[in-house]
Order: structure tokens, then sequence, then C-alpha cells
């Protein structure tokens, strides 16, 4: 669905030392520097499926995505999308796609959500059978009963990114670019969007691509991930192959029955924090079964849990550079 | 000098963002020095070749035209960047930040900001201004007079629109009102005696666009009537302080927006 | 019903009521456009001045000219290249971009619904202006009133697609705003704001006649209040279909080449 060969984006930006004397300098002198926001990215995405992609922000992430729905014109390799050349944007590719920006938005300000949707209707060519039957879809999904006839400068931020999204949706897209589409929403609103968007792919067999800043839409959503890190693709397989690549060890916490010295537990691995009843160890995966097995039979436990490290953490090591997986699972 | 250290540290700050628009820069200086020769151009078209018109000659109507186009940068340079933001503060509740420091807020809100692609205008007005008086000739005395009412009418500038701001209280969208009052202003670029009779009373009396420009121009012209004198004094620190007035009463009104 | 016509259709009814919501807005940029205005008291202060008469052109003359070339103005107005620098700049074109109609479209119904909202303000303050000044001719004949909504058309498709252009710039430029304010001065000093082209020097008529101002606020203006000759209008008309015709070019490179561009500023 998508292929994604070598894609490249510069840009050339001015720099500007700081304070007054560098403005002025910059005035007179500007000094230009070309940025590779992108820098020669592969991948491929087969139809159907949820793909995370993730990076620091400035990775290129947003210039890939813009890329692929046509927006921007790569300055070098290739990239197709449903079958087209993005930048031609001929109908039928604008048709098969969507892009979903988080901060931007596509409804009209001051006007009712329903009357935006009037307008891509007819802009999509979406006839009245098709469209009544989408929005009663969504309406179920989403929960848009009673706010699509207000105007839409007086809906929540997340009643707002409802309407962002069922607009962007309207068209029924076979593939969906989505940029933060949860930046800024409560917990709450997060999870709703998050089933939104797993309904819309078990339904309609659409092709996805996520960015988010929240872990939990990734981990929900997308078995493989994609991370890029200055415009190059470090990462790309299963999100669970990269927690084994990355993160050698795992979190065994356990809560004691009765208080046990910091020596008394050193004996079990690396102990990396002791509080009252609650200790926690820092396991290779190798180990980890014998040793908790070791800590069951000997310790007095009351509870233990065994867990991933927090994949923000796997990510920021990703991009510190250390433990760098050179794989392409 | 608090206050002047205050405006100095916060001015060097907006000047760093704005030079990095080089381009904007270059453009602005064409635009500003189009719409002089505009303006130029009108007024000989208006002369059409004749000695002089309402009594003024053409080098002494430059000297309202330099006026004119002064202000014209002094407003859009150090004012309107402020008091533009004063609708904003409201709407998005900032203007408690400005409200809490212990610092006059009026002149808070009145001098955070400048606008440096406009000061090009400020200065082709002088130039105009220093070019009319060059043909003309002036007299010491005149100078200074001339001087001293460019204070008052700035004063007359700064109350107005420091006044059609403080709107922003009750609208929202107080842009629209500093629209209309470049629509009016835009008659400062010509002598008051070029007007038929009531529509020169209007800008003289309901609003004093007459006391920005012409009168000025005619102390400069050395043709300037006593009373003018003290009647410009006067409405300028009347509008001064009914400005003040009207901010303090607009501050009850502000509700600090919630959301 | 073609699509075509149902897409005209949508737009149209959306931004309507976006125009009439924005109705107070329109009457305030409407009155802050004053020169004409100013430059009619100016003018017939002068021809009161002088006995009542300059170079033949009477104070009614002046009104009658100076109240039309307003209208004319009001009629025509475009500001489309601060709607596209502003979307550029905000990142907000990306989503006019993904649709598969060229936003184009969307401009130009925004604009044909504002004037919707205008037209019946800008007729009611010439009705008050023609009773203030009596006397004052400013429609010659029924003939000469149709031909001239022909003119403002044209004038109005000439502005539109001007300032377009110059949005456009906002693909290479950090903003393009300035060079929309460049042009507009250039455009109220030679489109006949400031007198008749009759008052403007010798030297710079014929040049005039080379430029795309006149034809879109002095020409209409003239044709309206009788001025011209019919052979004249007929020529005035042919101008403005080519400068149209011009602008329509213009407008497919820079959209061309510009595409390429967008995205290297903000966005």
């Amino acid at each position: 669905m998508i292929e994604v060969r070598q894609l490249e984006k510069h840009y050339v930006v001015a720099e500007k030392e700081p304070g007054i004397v560098g403005s002025l300098r910059g005035f007179f002198r500007p000094q230009t520097k070309v940025v590779r926001a992108v820098d020669g990215v592969s991948f491929e995405i087969g139809a159907g499926e949820m793909v995370g992609f993730l990076g620091a922000n400035g990775a290129g992430k947003t210039t890939t995505l813009k890329m692929l729905s046509g927006l921007l014109h790569p300055s070098g390799g290739e990239c197709r999308v449903a079958g087209a050349v993005p930048f031609e944007r001929r109908a039928g590719f604008l048709k098969a796609i969507t892009l979903v920006m988080g901060q931007k938005q596509q409804l009209m300000w001051d006007l009712p959500a329903l009357d935006s949707f009037l307008v891509n209707q007819a802009i999509y060519e979406i006839s009245d059978a098709d469209y009544r039957a989408t929005m009663s879809e969504f309406s179920e999904l989403l929960g848009l009963e009673g706010i699509l006839k207000k105007q839409v400068r007086k809906l929540s931020l997340g009643e707002r990114m409802k309407c962002e999204l069922a607009a962007a949706l309207l068209h029924r897209p076979k593939v969906l670019f989505l940029d933060e589409p949860t930046i800024g929403l409560d917990v709450n609103m997060q999870v709703k969007i998050r089933d939104f968007i797993a309904e819309y792919n078990a339904r309609f067999k659409a092709t996805v691509i996520l960015t988010s800043h929240y872990m939990a839409d990734v981990t929900a959503l997308c078995r493989r991930i994609i991370v890029v890190d200055k415009g190059k693709v470090i990462f790309d397989g299963d999100l669970s192959a990269l927690l084994e690549r990355t993160s050698p060890s795992k979190i065994v916490k356990l809560q004691l029955e009765r208080p046990y010295s910091e020596s008394d537990l050193r004996g079990y691995g690396n102990l990396t924090s002791l509080e009252g009843l609650n200790a926690a160890f820092d396991l290779p995966r190798s180990e980890v079964s014998a040793r908790s097995a070791r800590m069951l039979s000997e310790l007095p436990i009351a509870d233990i849990t065994i867990e991933d490290p927090p994949i923000e953490e796997i990510i920021g090591q990703l991009f510190a550079g250390q433990g760098r997986p050179e794989v392409r699972a | 000098m608090k206050y002047l250290r205050i405006i100095s540290i916060l001015m060097g700050a907006s000047l760093g963002v704005q030079l990095e628009y080089r381009a904007n820069f270059t453009v602005n200086l064409l635009e500003t020095a189009l719409r002089l020769m505009g303006s130029v151009l009108g007024l000989s078209i208006l002369f059409g070749g004749g000695e002089s018109v309402a009594g003024w000659t053409f080098a002494e109507a430059l000297a309202v035209l330099g006026i004119f186009t002064f202000f014209d940068g002094l407003i859009s340079m150090a004012l309107a960047p402020n008091l533009n933001r004063i609708a904003e503060g409201v709407r998005t509740g900032t203007l408690d930040f400005v409200l809490l420091k212990p610092v006059d807020a009026q002149f808070l809100v009145s001098f955070r900001n400048i606008d440096l692609l406009k000061l090009p205008d400020v200065l082709l007005g002088l130039g105009i201004l220093g070019w009319s008086l060059g043909q003309t000739g002036v007299r010491l005395e005149n100078l200074l007079l001339g001087a001293g009412l460019l204070l008052t009418a700035y004063l007359i500038v700064y109350s107005i629109w420091f006044a059609l701001s403080t709107t922003a209280f009750w609208f929202v969208r107080v842009e629209n009102v500093t629209e209309l009052f470049w629509g009016v202003y835009r008659a400062g670029q010509f002598p008051i005696q070029v007007f038929p009779g009531w529509v020169r009373t209007a800008f003289t009396f309901v609003i004093p666009i007459a006391f920005i420009t012409t009168v000025p121009a005619e102390a400069f012209t050395g043709r300037l009537e006593g009373v003018n004198l003290w009647v410009a004094v006067g409405i300028g620190i009347g509008l001064f302080v009914a400005s003040r007035g009207f901010w303090r009463f607009a501050l009850r009104a502000y509700t600090s927006a919630s959301s | 019903m073609s699509q075509a016509w149902r897409k005209a259709r949508a737009l149209f009814a959306a931004w309507l009521t976006h125009m009439t919501i924005y109705r107070a807005e329109i009457v305030i940029w409407m009155l802050s456009g004053t020169l004409p205005l100013i430059m009619m008291a100016v003018w017939i202060g002068k021809a009161q001045a002088e006995g009542g008469a300059v170079q033949g052109f009477s104070s009614a003359d002046f009104a009658a000219y100076f109240l039309v070339a307003w209208m004319s103005g009001q009629m025509t107005v475009a500001w489309v290249a601060w709607e596209i620098s502003f979307a550029v700049r905000q990142g907000t074109f990306s989503t006019k971009l993904l649709r598969p109609i060229n936003p184009f479209w969307e401009y130009f119904m925004q604009h044909v619904t504002e004037r919707v909202v205008r037209y019946p303000f800008v007729f009611v303050i010439m009705t008050i202006g023609a009773l203030l000044v009596p006397g004052a001719q400013l429609v010659e004949s029924a003939a000469h009133a149709g031909v001239y909504l022909l003119a403002i058309v044209l004038a109005f498709l000439i502005r539109f697609l001007i300032a377009y252009c110059i949005g456009l710039a906002a693909f290479w430029l950090e903003n393009a705003t300035a060079l929309d304010e460049l042009y507009f001065v250039l455009s109220i000093m030679l489109a006949g704001s400031f007198a008749p082209l009759d008052f403007y020097p010798a030297w710079l008529r014929p040049i005039l006649e080379f430029l795309p101002f006149p034809y879109v606020i002095y020409y209409p203006t003239q044709i309206l209040i009788g001025r011209l000759e019919w052979p004249e209008i007929a020529r005035v008309v042919l101008i403005q279909l080519v400068w149209v015709a011009i602008f329509v070019a213009l407008f497919q490179v820079l959209w061309r080449l510009g595409r390429r561009h967008y995205g290297a500023v903000g966005a």
C-alpha cells in the first residue's frame, strides 16, 4: 500500500546567532545551511497494517507524512501510496488518503461542523446514501450527537478533535496518516479516539501510520513500529523485537512481608531501589525466570511483578545511541 | 529612570525577532517609499501646476505630508503593536500578568513592543518635513514651537489609540475599530484648509485630525494663530486625562478570562 | 446534477453562512476604505475655491466620479493574498491541499459570497451619497449600467487573480503580506483614486495604459458615469479580458512551481 525508497527532503534555512548583535549580523550577511529533515528513508507497509512512526521532535516524522500525502515534493528518492505518486495530487489518490494533524484544523471555525461536513461531501463527491451511512456509523462510534450543530469554536478540544476526525474520514480513505491525533486531549478522550481508529481499521481494512507522543496510543494500536532519528530509520520491526534488542533487562518488583536489609537482597541481582517493604531489581532478560523463582522460594513475598522498562525510556535510549540496534527485523 | 530602562529592555527583545525577516524589511522599505511617492503624486495632481491651494504652497503642504507620514510610521511602529495586543490579553487572560507587575499597567501595555519594520516610515516623514522646511526656510522659534506641537499631537494620537484599544474590554475585535481610525486619519495628509467648510469643522472639533498634522505644520511654517497653540495643548492634555480615566473604568469591567 | 455544480453550491452555502456572521466586520472594512471619499472632499473644496470648477470639472462631476470610484473599489475587493499567506504560515494551507479540489475555488467562493453580504451595504451608502450631493449624475443609462456590471466582474477577476499570484509568493517568501501591501499602494495610486486620470501628469498617462490598474477602477467608473464612447468601452472590456488571460496564465505557472517549493517555509 505504501512504498518508500530512499526518500529525502532537504531545506535551506537561515541561521541566526542569539542577541541583537547576532540579529544584525544575520540581517546583513545571512548564513544558511542545509537541513536534511528526511535523509534516505525506506520502508514498505502492506494494506491494513497499523504502524507506529516514532521519533523525537524534528526527527522527520511529519515531513515524511507530508511527502506521503502529497503536500511536499521530495528532494530525492520516491514514494508510492495507494498505487499513486503522491505529489501529483490526482483526485483518485486524494480520495484514497487522509492526513489528520492534531494541531491543524480543517473545520470552518465559525460554523457548525455539519456545514464543513457538507462541503466535504461535495468536494469528495460522496453520494447522499454513503454520506448518511458513514455519518450514522461515526456518530455511533465517536458519540457525535449534539455537537455537530454547535459552532466549532464553541466546542471543547476533545469534541473538536472528534469532528476533525470525522471530517477527515468522511470519504472513507484507505490510507490514514495520523500526526499526533490525540495531542492535548485528556486520557479518557485519548482512549476514545484510539478505539475509534482501531475500529475504523478493522471495518475498512485501512492502512494507518500513526505518530504520537503518547506511547499508550502506539502500544495499543500498532504491532509494528518504525523509529526515525535525524531523518534516518533506526528501527523497523515488531514492538516486542524492539524491546528485546534494546532493553536486555526486565524490572522485577517485590513486595515483601517483612523488612530486609540491602545487603540481604543484593545477592539476588541488581537491586535498584528499596523503600520499606518494596524492592525493585533490574535483571537480564535471560535470567529473569530463574532468579525470580529463587526469590519466590527463599523470600517471604506478598506480591511480585515483572515488567518491561517504560517504552519512553527505551526510545530515549535509542536516540541517545545506546545499544542502537542495527536491525531490520 | 526605571521606565526608560524597561522600555529599552523590552524593545531590544522584540528587535531581535524582526531583523530575521530580512525580505520583509526590504519590501517594507520599498512600500514606504512607494506610498510616499503616491502621496506626493496625489498632492502634485491636486496642485496641478498652480501656485498654491487654500493658501498653502506645494513646499508648505509637503510639511503637512511629512508630519502625516511621521505619525503614520510612529503609530505603526510603537503604538499599534502594543495596543492591538490589549484585545488579545483580554481574550486570553494574559493581561493578568501585566496587571500583576509593580509597574503602571497603562505604561506597560503601551510600550512593550516596537515594530522596527516601520522605522523607515518615521525617518522618511521627518525627512520630508526637513526638506519642506529647507525649501520654505524656518526660524528657530518656529522650529521649537513646531517640535512642541508635535508632542501635543503625539499625545492626541496616543490618547485616541489608547481609548480605541481599551474598547477591547467590551468588544473582542478591536483591530476593526482601529481600521476606522486609519480611514479617518488618511484625511490628515492634506492641510485642513483644502476641505470644504463642514468637513473642515468635523476634522477640527469632532475628530481633531487638524491638530495632529496641520497645526504643527502651521507652527513650522510660521503661520500659527496664537489661540490654536493653546487649543492644541488643551486638547492633548484633555484627551490624555480622558483616555486614562477610560482605562481605569475599563479595568473594572475586566473579568480575567477564566478558561 | 453535475459534481462541479454540487461542489460550487456546497462551498457557496458554507461560506455565505460564514460571511453573514462577519457582516459587522465587512461593514467596518468597507467604511475604512475612505481614500476616494477624502479625495472627493478635497476636489470639491478646490472646485468651490476656484469658482465652481477645475478644468471643466464641476463639484457635481467630482462627486459622481469619486462616489462611483469608491463603489468600483468596494465591489472588486480581494484579500486572498492575505488569506493564502496566513494559511501557509499557520500550516492550514496543508489541509486545503489534501482535498481533491484546487484551493483556488474555495478562496474564489469565499470572495463571491462576501459580495452577497457587502453589496447591499454598498448600495445603501451610494444612495445616501447620491442624495447628499444632488446633481451628481452617477448612471448614464441602463445600457451603461449593464456594461458597467460586466466591467466590474472582469475588474474583480483581475484583482483576485493578481492577489492570488501575490499570495502564492508565500511559497517562497516568509511572509507575502508585505508584498501585498506594496501592490495595494501601487494600485491605489495608479487606479485613479486620487483624481480622474485626466488630472494625472501627462508623462504618466501613457504608462498607465499598459498597466492593469486603471482597468480595475478608473475605466469601469468612466463607463458608468458616461464619459466613454461605445467604441472606447468595447476597447476597455477587451483589454480587461486580456489582463484576465494574462493573470490566469501566471497563476498556472506560479502554482506549478510553487507547489514544489511548498513546505520550505513554516508549515
